[in-house]
Order: C-alpha cells, then structure tokens, then sequence
C-alpha cells in the first residue's frame, strides 16, 4: 500500500518544481476519472492542468498595474517579470545605518517603520529654488518636521552642521503611509550669494520703482530732505531683498531686526546703490560704445544684470580703443565708477546681512497619496486565508482555512518596494506554503466521500494582489465510499486519500484592522 | 543738440571752491547749448558752444552742501545724466 504522507511529499516536490503543478491523481489501479476517489499514495498523472499557469498570468496582470509602476519609477512588479531595476525604489528594512537624503529623494529606498531612524545628507544635496543650499547660506544647524498620511506627526530636533554633512534623527512611521518632511537649515548667508541678491534687487521692479520715487520726492529738496527720502527709499530696497531670500528659500530668523539692519546699511549706501544703475544707464549709451570693448553686440551687453555686468568687466580688460578718442578716458572712468558703486553697494548690503541668521527651508514632500509611500509596507511572515477550493475528482467545492507561511518576511502588497529587485525577489514576494483545513462542501455535493466532511489541505499560494492568492495544491481525507452491491463495502473506506486542489482565497490578515497579525513589528 | 552725458563727478578744488563737472558730447550739428546743473537744491544753468561731434568738460561751481541728487540735463535734447553723490567729498573711482 502506498504512503500517504510519502505522496503528499512528492505532490509538493512537483508543485514546486514543475512550477505548474501537475494534477496529482492518486491510483491505485484505478483509472481515476474525474468525480472518482482515488486511493493516495498512488502513481502522479499529469492531466494538463494549467491552473498554477494561470495564476502566474494573473500576477503578472498586478504586476502591471503594481504600484510601483505606478509611481513613475521602472517597475520593478511590472511587465518585466520582476526583474526591475535598481533605480526602483527598495524597502529599508534590510539595510542598516542611516538613510542617505539622496536615494529618498530621488525615491531610491523607502522609509523604515516602527523605529526610529536618521536621514543623512551634504549640504550640498539640499536645494532651495534650484540653488544648492551651500551656494545660499553657511548651514550652521538643521531641525524640521514630518507629517504622515495618517496623521503622524514629529519634529526633528536641531541638529548642529559641522562640515558638508548633516544627520536628523526622525521617530516611528506607520507601515505604508506617505509623509512629508521638512528640514530647516539655518545659517548666515554665504558671501558669493551677496552680489547675486544685489544684482536681484537691482533688476527688482519693486527696487526700480522705489528710486523713481525718490527721485521724483527728493529732487531739488535740500539734502536733509533728500535724506529723509533716501531713508523711506532703503526701507523699500530692504523688503526688496528679503522678498529675493525668500524667493530663494530663505527666510530671516528675525524679519524685524534684519529689516532694520538691512534699512540702515542700505540707507548708509545710499549712493552706490542709486548709482549703480545710473552707471549702467550710461554705460548702455550707444555713443560711448562700451558695449565694443567688451566684444559684445549692444542688445547682449543691455541684457547683462549688474553683476554680470561687473564679471565681464572683471573677467576681461575692456577694449578701450574701440571707443572715440576723445571719449576714451570718460568710458573707462565711467566702466570705474560702476565697478565701485556695485562694491560699495554690495559691501552695505553685506554689512547689512552681516551676522543675520536665515532658514533655508527645503520640504521633502514625497508621497503625495497611499499610493507613492515612502514607508517601507507591512513585513509579514504569514497571513490566514479563508477561501473556496475545487477539487476536480471530487468534484466538489470545499471551503476552507489556510495558513500561509512565506519564506521570510514579504511586504504586505505584493507590489511594494521589496528589500532588492531580483526575479527571485519577486518570486518570493508572492509565493507561501500553505497548511489548512478544508471543511464542509458548498457545492451542493449530497453524497460527499470525504469522510467526516474535514480535511487536510496542503500546497503553494500564489499571492495576486494584497488580498487574494490562489492556492494550488493536495487534499487529505479519509475517505466513506457507498456500499456496493449486496451492501459490501468498499476494501478502500477509511483509508487516507488525496485530490489535487485549486482555489481562490482572501488573505483576512490583510485587512488592516488585521494586518499587524504575522507581521514584523518594525522593518528594521 | 547734445548726443550724451558721461563722467558726472564731484570735485573739491585746492582753494576750497566745489565743482561739479561732466563730459557732454555735441551731435553733428554743433552750436550753443544751454545745459543745466542741479546739485542738490541749487541750480545752475550754462551756455556752452560745442563743435560739431565735439566732446566737452562743462563744469560749475556750487555752495550746495551734503548729499543728495545731481541733475544734468540739456535744453532741446532727451539726454541727461544723474547720480547721487556727496558734495562735499570729491567722488574719483
């Protein structure tokens, strides 16, 4: 007599290996028609049963449609079959030690959940308004915030800036959630950012504006009341400038008092920084042709702002021989004067600047939805199906309870950034093995040969999505055959017998009420 | 008629007299020209014969004191030139 347990071995061997199980058709000399009980632990008859096959279509169906692909990135569940690509997003949970400000970003990796983690970068790496933040401010300390999608909130405790690098320490995340974080360096202004802020506000409608005004005010007052004037005009220019920060990213950390500084330092330049576009008016007079002595066609040297204007000159000694001979000497005066008024101003505007704090502030708002997480998902070792089975010799439809153990833990969403990108990776995502019971029919079978009505089930699970799975794979029961003629009964009643199983199932531990069941209690 | 105004400046003479002082080109038609100074609060109008294409100094001297705007400009020509500037400090780049 065949041993049953010895079959059932075998049926899983060949479920694994074939990848498409074979429809195990136990025989012990019998032809095993369908709708026949065979005895277990007889010869395997593959029937051409493509049910495993199918399950693999539908998966790569979610693939397809994975969040991942989803999200913008290659896919890594997509249509490639899982092999992905390392650009994809990965889970943390299986790398230790900090998360680089770059790969979350650039959606390299996703965020660990329940435990605390850090987020490392350079300064360098962080930009405000297309600008790396070190082209703007001396980052002297960085602190922040998070907001989840589920409502988690946190603050990022100020963390002081040594060098080009920085590190925040960030709390708990919940699984599968998006969140949107926000550093905040603070630092003084890096001193090559001066001159471009200047020659902002020079262009400035709003700075424009403000010396026509004066003009129109002051001109012909006595000088105490072109004073007077000039005072209320560097108070126009100082929001001017911190109107520029801001639009870069940057905001005092005490508006008043930069106002103030910012005013009077102005105020005591007042001349430079009235002349310096009085100088460039005259500079662009076609008559002196200053324009020549750069090299430059006049409407190219008319576009130049004031510092670009003050680079050429200083990149390259003017050509002063393209000018008139008589007004040789007056161009290059005049080149001079501008050349010192722009230093002048912006030496006020430095002073002014001198020892005030900004915050740079750069949001890291990555996942706009559930579905662009940036939490790393659920890690789960197991989940407990409920689900229907079709058993084809029995012909009957069994519900039935499963428990499926996956081999480590997988993210709750099959299409979740895994932990790396491999076909096996994706493979092993998806597929457990499954122990269980099958109970009572639902098919309406009236003579059922299943004795007792319970029975063991055991095979592979092939998860689609979240929540559903099909379940391939072998039933055990003992088996009440009807008496036969004369009312004899059967030499195989009460023996151990095996089908071949197919059946969709739901994994209940993926509700979310549920899903902590079998799962890890933090990714890392 | 007056082409263009460059290198408006302030200078302090040797005995103490202020004067202000800018290179105006004439245009191709030559003649007199009445260009006028406003420093600060004080104005100060001059008739000056250019060549033609010519390029001059006009000069003035003044009693305006501290700072404020200087104002050149030309009767009969859009061309002017101002720039802040302290009179009483000469102002060389």
């Amino acid at each position: 007599m065949p041993d049953p347990l010895r079959s059932a071995a075998t049926a899983v061997f060949l479920l694994i290996s074939l990848g498409a199980a074979s429809v195990y058709a136990a025989n012990d000399g019998q032809a095993g028609a369908p709708g026949t009980a065979v005895e277990s632990g007889a010869t395997a008859q593959p029937t051409g049963t493509t049910a495993p096959k199918g399950a693999a279509g539908a998966t790569d169906t979610t693939g397809a449609k994975g969040t991942t692909g989803a999200k913008g990135s290659t896919g890594a569940t997509g249509g490639t079959g899982g092999t992905g690509s390392t650009s994809a997003p990965v889970c943390k949970s299986t790398v230790s030690g900090a998360i680089a400000y770059l790969d979350l970003k650039n959606q390299k990796v996703t965020l660990p959940y329940g435990t605390a983690f850090a987020i490392t970068g350079g300064t360098a790496d962080v930009q405000l308004g297309g600008r790396a933040l070190s082209t703007l401010i001396t980052p002297q300390a960085v602190n922040g915030d998070y907001g989840a999608s589920d409502g988690v909130t946190g603050a990022i405790v100020d963390s002081p800036i040594g060098g080009t690098t920085w590190n925040v320490n960030l709390g708990k995340l919940t699984p599968d959630s998006s969140v949107t974080i926000n550093f905040h360096f603070t630092g003084p202004l890096a001193s090559s950012y001066v001159n471009s802020v200047l020659s902002q506000m020079m262009a400035d409608p709003a700075f424009t504006s403000a010396t026509k005004e004066l003009a129109t005010v002051a001109h012909g007052k006595p000088a105490a009341d072109q004073m007077a004037a000039a005072a209320v005009m560097s108070q126009s220019a100082a929001s001017v400038v911190t109107a520029i920060l801001k639009s870069n990213g940057l905001v005092p950390k005490s508006p008043d008092d930069l106002k103030t500084a910012l005013g009077t330092a102005i105020f005591n330049k007042i001349g430079p920084v009235y002349n310096v576009n009085q100088d460039i008016d005259t500079l662009q007079k076609p008559i002196y042709h200053v324009a020549d002595t750069l090299g430059l066609a006049a409407a190219d040297f008319n576009k130049l702002s004031a510092q670009e204007l003050a680079d050429k000159f200083r990149a390259k000694a003017p050509d002063y021989s393209k000018v008139q001979a008589d007004s040789r000497a007056d161009a290059q005066w005049q080149v001079e004067q501008f050349l010192k008024d722009f230093d002048e101003a912006a030496g006020g505007l430095t002073s002014g600047l001198q020892g005030a704090l900004f915050t740079g502030s750069a949001s890291l708002a990555v996942g706009s939805d559930q579905a662009t997480d940036v939490v790393c998902d659920l890690q789960k070792y197991a989940g407990f199906d409920a689900g229907a089975l079709y058993s084809f010799r029995l012909s009957e439809l069994r519900s039935f309870f499963l428990v499926h153990i996956y081999f480590g833990s997988v993210s709750a969403r099959p299409g979740a950034p895994p932990p790396k990108h491999t076909a096996g990776e994706w493979l092993r995502q998806r597929t457990s093995l499954a122990f269980g019971m099958a109970l009572s029919d639902i098919s309406g079978s009236s003579n059922s040969k299943i004795s007792g009505q319970n029975a063991f089930v055991y095979g592979l699970g092939f998860r689609l999505n979240k929540y559903f799975r099909i379940t391939a794979g072998g039933l055990l029961y003992r088996t009440t055959l009807p008496a036969g003629a004369g009312g004899a009964t059967s030499p195989v009643n009460g023996r151990l017998r095996q089908e071949f199983f197919i059946g969709p199932s739901i994994d209940i531990t993926g509700l979310s009420a549920l899903q902590s069941i079998f799962a890890k209690a933090k990714s890392n | 008629m007056i082409a263009g105004f460059i290198r408006l400046q302030s200078v302090i003479n040797k005995d103490g007299t202020k004067t202000v002082s800018v290179r105006a080109t004439e245009d191709a038609t030559g003649g007199t020209e009445t260009i006028t100074f406003e420093i600060i609060d004080q104005t100060i109008p001059v008739k000056v014969t250019f060549a033609p294409n010519a390029t001059e100094t006009v000069s003035v001297n003044h009693t305006a004191t501290g700072e404020g705007f200087v104002t050149v400009t030309a009767a009969n020509s859009p061309q002017s030139i101002q720039r802040w500037l302290n009179v009483n400090k000469p102002s060389d780049p």
